[in-house]
């Protein structure tokens, strides 16, 4: 059930007028682990829970990055020795395309990869939550990157430019978030996982039409190597 | 023989010889040459075909395995995966190795790499199935040999590609084999092979580099190129035997064609073809030996006498070209040429005098048909002058007994010809024979005029033959006069008319012209 931004608003004012009643919660992503449909919001909302991954602001993403290349080179024993990167990238493509068959669009850049949801398993306007087919697709996705362990996975989420500034950064940050969530679920760590929202900043295609702003709601993956220098 | 014109012959019948000769080595060698390409093609496009089944036989059965190890519910690395694997390797000669992975770590496998695992840096081919696989290089070298590796999952084959080509037929040559347009394999390992892309498929001959380059393409499931040189000495060395067949061949065509043209150079070298050669050059001439009347000593005439002299200048004799002539049917052509030459020298003479004629000496042959007579008629109008001019002589031999003959003489006569019997006596004609034909002089042979004042038997002859023509209303000519005596002789028997070299000598036309002129009154 979708939720309507004015019926919010006049919510959330009704209810911040109306002391009596707790604090109205923000709208959260449901932490909804089984691909069941999802569920309207309760009366009742409890509170966000605590972010997966770490949540960086756009301008310190490079920054925050490579400090946690660092830290997981160190940390991580299967971090991979330099003259061995190559053959850990090619065979990791091959894997890649192996098990995710076209679902999520793959491509690789020098020693990165880059991968998108594809608009078909996008995001509702003005919802975090993740689609079925896009689970099925993230669920391939974790697989490899269960056995691919050195490898860090940012994501970064994108909204179109409907609703104000502020809130579609907090909602792009949000489906980052989820991407995160399902991962960290079915078994990626934490620590290799960093998030970035846009908000409405990089668009991909024009919001004027419909179906620009459904290629504008996504979320894209970058994938890169833990190396050992 | 006339110098030039046997050299000539021979000249030309030498450079025939070498001519065909060439002609029939090099067609020889070109066929010699197409043999081999084509055995050469049939060789290396059956290799290639070989090589190519097996090579991708080898490529897919190694997929199929890696999918059913990944596929495999055994517990991984341990021992009924290993010897899931180990049964897979041992049985595959070709298979140096297989392995276990996860990511970039190998954690169990059987074969020959186990100290040390192979990570090439840069994979060569990586496709959407998900398979991934490193050409032979020296990333994929173990011991000094170039593996071929292949991965698909959690596992990976290595593979020694060496075991793909065969040793045995390559004898001299050099091959080697691509996939997908990387070099997988080549005997010798390091041989310098030009890549397939830059080379012709089939067989080509490279002059540069003195060797002979095969290509062939297998394009089934995998495209497959096997691409293979041989010096070309050992190229020719090869097919020396059927160059060696062929060139003996080649030999005995060159003789038979050799005495072929010797024969027909020693045909054309004979007398025959140069007495056409000779007609047709116009080398037949004409003298003329003057008729004079025995009473007043005044030239009435001449008796035209083919004679034949050759560019170099050489004379043949009439006795020897005439009977060839006969005996070749060139004797028609032969007595058109003395009558072209008599109206050619003295067309102008027989026009300023009538009473000037000329005889032409007939053969057989132009009493056959209408032909001759027919162009006789041509010519002397062509020549506007009257048929007065020509006497015809007609050898008694020649007189045939046919309708023809008779016809003919007598057309002759009817257009205003003289016809004479030549060498009367001679021949076994008697007076009622003679009388058949119509015929107005009649000539005595010679051996009779020489036998006057010998009392041999022949000079009695002679007086009757005198008397046979007298009877038939003939006039008599007496050929080969030589003495005053014989012309004494003659005149008492009442002949009129005689030539001889008491006379004069047969004449070129420049000099009867002048005699004619002198003795005309």
């Amino acid at each position: 059930m979708r939720i309507q931004w004015p019926v919010l608003i006049l919510l959330t004012v009704a209810l911040t007028a109306c002391k009596t009643l707790p604090d109205p919660a923000p709208v959260a992503p449901e932490p909804a682990p089984q691909p069941s449909a999802p569920t309207a919001p309760p009366p009742s909302a409890p509170p966000a829970p605590a972010p997966v991954a770490t949540v960086l602001a756009a301008t310190q993403y490079e920054a925050g990055k490579q400090q946690r290349l660092a830290t997981l080179a160190r940390s991580q024993p299967e971090a991979i020795a330099a003259d061995q990167a190559g053959y850990y990238l090619d065979v990791q493509q091959a894997r890649l395309q192996e098990k995710l068959a076209g679902r999520l669009g793959l491509s690789r850049e020098g020693e990165r990869f880059v991968l998108r949801l594809p608009s078909q398993l996008g995001f509702a306007t003005g919802s975090a939550q993740l689609r079925d087919e896009a689970r099925s697709a993230l669920s391939a996705l974790a697989e490899v990157l269960r056995e691919f362990r050195p490898t860090l996975i940012s994501i970064f989420g994108h909204t179109d430019d409907t609703g104000p500034a502020e809130l579609n950064q907090r909602l792009s940050e949000q489906r980052a978030q989820a991407v995160a969530k399902f991962l960290s679920d079915t078994g990626v760590a934490r620590e290799r996982l960093l998030v970035v929202g846009y908000g409405a900043s990089q668009p991909v295609a024009d919001n004027a039409t419909p179906e620009g702003r459904d290629q504008n709601r996504r979320v894209e993956l970058l994938l890169e190597p833990v190396v050992r220098r | 023989m006339g110098m030039r014109r046997k050299d000539k012959i021979l000249a030309a019948a030498a450079l025939v010889t070498l001519g065909g000769v060439a002609a029939l080595l090099a067609a020889a060698s070109w066929m010699l040459w197409r043999e081999s390409i084509a055995a050469e093609q049939a060789y290396v496009g059956g290799l290639a075909s070989r090589l190519g089944k097996r090579t991708e036989a080898m490529l897919l059965d190694t997929r199929d395995l890696l999918a059913q190890f990944n596929a495999s519910t055994e517990p991984r690395c341990s021992p009924a995966h290993l010897k899931l694997m180990q049964a897979a390797a041992v049985s595959r000669p070709h298979i140096r190795a297989i392995g276990h992975w996860r990511a970039a770590e190998r954690l169990c496998g059987v074969g020959f790499l186990q100290a040390g695992e192979l990570k090439p840096a840069k994979a060569d081919r990586i496709y959407e199935s998900g398979l991934i696989a490193w050409w032979p290089s020296a990333q994929t070298e173990v011991g000094g040999v170039q593996l071929f590796l292949m991965r698909l999952g959690e596992h990976d084959v290595a593979i020694d590609p060496r075991q793909l080509l065969d040793l045995g037929p390559m004898q001299r040559r050099q091959a080697g084999l691509w996939v997908e347009g990387l070099r997988l394999a080549a005997v010798p390992w390091e041989a310098d092979l030009p890549a397939p892309e830059s080379v012709v498929a089939g067989v080509t001959l490279d002059q540069a580099g003195e060797r002979v380059i095969s290509r062939f393409t297998r394009n089934a499931v995998i495209p497959i190129d096997v691409v293979a040189i041989e010096p070309i000495g050992s190229f020719w060395a090869r097919h020396l035997r059927s160059l060696s067949v062929g060139a003996a061949f080649a030999l005995a065509a060159v003789l038979a064609w050799t005495s072929l043209i010797w024969r027909y150079s020693r045909r054309q070298l004979s007398l025959s073809a140069q007495l056409r050669a000779a007609l047709a050059a116009g080398e037949i001439q004409a003298q003329y030996q003057p008729v004079v009347e025995l009473g007043s000593g005044a030239c009435v005439g001449a008796e035209a006498l083919a004679r034949w002299v050759r560019e170099d200048g050489e004379r043949v004799s009439p006795d020897v070209f005439i009977p060839v002539a006969e005996q070749h049917g060139l004797a028609h052509e032969v007595t058109l040429a003395v009558l072209r030459a008599i109206l050619r020298d003295l067309g102008e003479l027989l026009s300023a005098r009538p009473g000037i004629s000329i005889n032409l000496n007939l053969s057989h042959e132009d009493l056959r048909d209408e032909r001759f007579a027919q162009r006789l008629a041509d010519a002397l109008r062509e020549a506007r002058l009257p048929c007065g001019a020509i006497k015809l002589e007609i050898t008694e031999r020649a007189l045939v007994n046919s309708d023809t003959s008779r016809r003919l003489i007598r057309e002759f006569r009817a257009r205003g010809h003289q016809v004479a019997v030549d060498d009367f006596g001679t021949g076994y004609s008697s007076l009622s024979y003679l009388a058949t034909f119509e015929l107005d002089v009649l000539k005595i042979d010679k051996s009779f005029v020489d036998a006057i004042g010998t009392g041999a038997a022949t000079s009695q002859v002679a007086v009757h033959v005198i008397e046979m023509a007298k009877s038939l209303g003939l006039d008599c000519v007496a050929e080969g006069v030589q003495t005053a005596e014989q012309v004494e002789w003659l005149r008492q028997q009442g002949v009129r008319y005689g030539q001889g070299y008491l006379f004069s000598r047969p004449l070129p036309a420049a000099d009867f012209i002048r005699l004619v002129e002198a003795t005309a009154g």
